[in-house]
This record gives C-alpha cells, structure tokens and sequence, in this order.
C-alpha cells in the first residue's frame, strides 16, 4: 500500500484496508479531469477500474461488520463516486468530468480524515505511541511523564514492551498522540508543545496536557484544532 | 482608519473588479473573477467532503469554502481561530503566532451572483450587524445553514465584513468546489481557478498590529454606527 502523506506512520486506518494506493491514483486522476484535455481511453478505463475496486473493497469492509464510523461516513461518498463513474456513459462531458472529479476528492477527504481519526489512535502498544510522541514533539522522557502523571521510569518500561497497569494512563496517552498528530499540520515540534501546555480560557485555564483524561474536552479540542487547519 | 461618507455601491459593480481585461490579441480570454486569498493546512484548496465549522457553517454540515479578498485576510483568519481556542490574543512574537504555517492559495472566484451581505443587509438573513463580526459563531452559522445551504433560491455565494481584519470582507461559497488550473476558463459553477502561491508560510509580524485579535472590538462595526467606513491601516513594508 501506498502511504498517504498526512496518514500516521503507525496508523492501523482503514487506508490500510480500503487503500490499495486509491488516494495516490484519485489525486492523479483529479488533476486529469482539472486539465480541458479529452480523457483518453487508458483513463477512463482507469477510473471505472479503480472505482469498481473500490466499491467491492468497501462492501467487503461493510460485511465484516469493522469499523462502523468509517462505514458511516464514507458510504455517501462511495456511492456518489459509483454513479459519477460506473452508470455514466459519457466520461468526458462537462458535467460528468465534474461529477467524477469531486466524486473522487469527497472520498479521498474522507479517507485522509479518518487517517487522522479518532480511532486510528485507539491502539494499545504504550511503548510505541510514548516513542512517537518523544520523537515528534522532540521533548525528554521527563516532559512526557509529567503531562501523562507517570515516572520517567515508568515510559522507559513501556518502550521496553511492558504495559500500563491502569487504562486510564494508556487513554491519556492516546488522547496526547490523538491532538499532537493533527497539530503537527499547523505547527513545528515547538509550536505544538507551545499549544499543548497554553492554558486555554474556556477551561478555567487548564491546559490540554491538564485535560487528556475529559473525553469531552479532548474532542473539543479536535474540533478546534481542525477548524484552524481550515 | 475612517473615512467619513465615502462608502461606495457594493454588489456585482464590483465584482469585476478581479476581472483581467487586457488581454493581448490571439491569446486565450483569461478567467473571469475575482482574485482571493486561502490558507489552510490540507493539500486541498476546497472541500468536497464535509468541512469543519466556520463562521457560516457547524462542523460536518456539508463542504463550505472561505476564502479572503484582502491578502493578509486569510492569515488573519488562521491566527484569530488559533485565540478563539485560547480565549485570548496572540502576540506576534509568541510561537502560536510565529510559527503557525499555512498553505497559500489564489483563486478566482465567479462573483456575478453574489451576495452581499453588509452590516447594512445582515438583517435579511436574520442577523444584526453585530452578530456578523462576533466571537460567538453560532448566529451566523444558523443563518449559513439556512439561507446559504437550504435556501435552493438563495445565493450560494456570500461576501462579508471579515471579523479578523476590519475594513477587508471575505467571500464564503457554500457547496463543493474543485480547483481547476490557474489561467483555466472554468466551464460550470462548481471549478474555481486556483493555484497554491506559498507553502508552510507563516503570518508577517506586522500583521499582528492590524488585525482584529480575540476579545477586541470590531473598528469597521464600530465606524459603521458612527455612519463611517473604516480603512485597514495596511502596512507597506515588512520586516523579512
């Protein structure tokens, strides 16, 4: 599978089940059907290719039952891009040239957020994810202890492949990867520390790193954190 | 900055201000529209799959385009939302403001049925002319969903007073759009010409000192009620 640029280095997505290097190729195929050329024969058929694996990936994925956010939210826009592409004669027309293009951008957005979604960090290895955040926010083990209320010891004995004892320090852990991997859309390591430790008004002046266990509040800071990237 | 009655006709006189018309003999006609400014962090000018909230939209409600008529709107926008979340101002030498980087694009947007939407006609969409500018943006994501996104007979295309940097105004298209090449004539509605200009860019220090930070008054609100226009006191040289 082809990584997608924004996807996590370790992010089980459902890039990795539905993919098959389909953003790569969507984002060709959009730049085709921006340029005023005709579409030549090798495209369309490309389109219609990938379109029909697609929809048999997705369905494959439904039957499983896995995934049922996911499922929710991309079954619009596959659908939408099935009747763009597989029930339309004439590819090249102006009107289906639109179609098929936002058909394929709806569901490479789609895809690229749920890259970035909630569930993608909800994996259990402690050591990795204390790995990931150490080396992308370029802090010391101290820092890192600090924010999640553990020992420096503590970390060191997750990235030896030990486990946390209590789930409630592996959630504060996930939800600390969960904004730090979409702030490093918007700032460097330093900014997104910066933003991390900023004590933010509408919670009597805690900070995010105060706030990793509100499920509530963690969320909301989701929520804004995408409405700055725009 | 106020200028006391000088305030001109707005509307679609103005729309082909971004208009090219010289366009030299043999050479294809350039694309109409009005040149405007975007900054994200998305490898994608325009949303085709549901966007996240803006001033006229709630999260996840259906894609939503913003963009700034003023070079230094769409920055400013980004470093407002940034204070949104804190409750605060920013100041330009705090790392939030510093080095928050942005994707920069240019488009053209087709403004020949626009609307425009003033502290003067807000009411037509239900809104006050303070609602326009607030901090709070549920009033004016109300009146997006009503009359931008389920009003069929409505425009589809709004300009408005930014609240982030008064005397400029913003444009917010409602519905997916995609972005076809830079000097593309676009052939339907749905193609804005476009180009990335700037990527990872960071807000000019001198910006901090003209735009509208969290918490502030609105100056172009505020002339408004005196009967005046304000005008961006824009700064021409930039530190680098």
């Amino acid at each position: 599978m082809k990584a997608s640029p924004s996807a996590s280095p370790f992010a089980r997505s459902r890039l990795d089940v539905l993919d098959k290097g389909f953003v790569e190729d969507a984002r060709e195929v959009i730049t085709c059907l921006a340029n005023p050329e005709p579409l030549d024969e090798r495209t369309k058929i490309r389109m219609r290719v990938m379109t029909r694996e697609l929809q048999d990936n997705f369905a494959e994925l439904a039957a499983s039952g896995a995934y049922p956010d996911f499922l929710r939210a991309a079954a619009g826009p596959v659908r939408e891009l099935s009747k763009a592409i597989l029930d339309t004669e004439d590819l090249d027309s102006p009107e289906s040239r639109d179609s098929a293009a936002l058909g394929f951008l709806t569901v490479v957005q789609t895809l690229e957020a749920d890259a970035e979604g909630a569930e993608v960090w909800q994996q259990d290895d402690a050591g990795e994810l204390a790995t990931w955040v150490l080396e992308h926010l370029q802090i010391k083990v101290e820092r890192l202890a600090a924010w999640l209320r553990v020992g420096e010891r503590t970390i060191q004995r997750w990235q030896e492949g030990g486990t946390p004892s209590d789930p409630d320090r592996l959630a504060r852990l996930q939800a600390l990867v969960r904004l730090s991997a979409r702030l490093r859309f918007l700032y460097p390591p330093r900014g997104i520390v910066q933003f991390l430790e900023r004590p933010v008004e509408a919670w009597g002046k805690r900070r995010a790193v105060d706030v990793l266990d509100d499920e509530e509040r963690i969320a909301e800071a989701e929520r804004l954190i995408a409405s700055i990237r725009g | 900055m106020t200028r006391r009655g000088s305030q001109r006709p707005r509307g679609s006189s103005r729309a082909s201000a971004g208009s090219v018309s010289a366009v030299p003999l043999g050479a294809p006609p350039a694309p109409r529209g009005l040149v405007v400014y975007r900054a994200n962090a998305h490898p994608d000018a325009m949303w085709s799959a549901p966007s996240p909230a803006g001033r006229f939209n709630p999260a996840g409600t259906g894609p939503t385009q913003y963009f700034a008529e003023h070079p230094l709107g769409a920055l400013a926008e980004r470093i407002r939302s940034v204070e949104r979340y804190l409750g605060r101002p920013l100041q330009a030498d705090d790392p939030l403001y510093s080095t928050l980087t942005s994707h920069l694009w240019v488009l053209k947007v087709d403004v020949s049925e626009m609307f425009d939407l003033t502290f003067s006609t807000a009411r037509l969409v239900g809104l006050t002319a303070t609602q326009l500018v607030e901090d709070d943006l549920g009033h004016t994501q109300r009146a997006g969903e009503q009359y931008g996104r389920l009003a069929s007979s409505f425009s589809k295309v709004w300009r408005y007073p930014s609240a982030a940097l008064p005397g400029t105004t913003n444009i917010v298209v409602f519905g997916a759009r995609r972005m076809v090449p830079y000097d593309l004539n676009p052939t339907s509605r749905l193609q804005i010409p476009g180009s990335l200009a700037a990527a990872q860019a960071v807000a000019p220090v001198e910006l901090a000192g003209v735009m509208r930070h969290f918490g502030e008054p609105h100056a172009g609100l505020r002339a408004w009620v005196s009967g005046n226009v304000y005008v961006l006191p824009q700064p021409l040289s930039f530190v680098v």
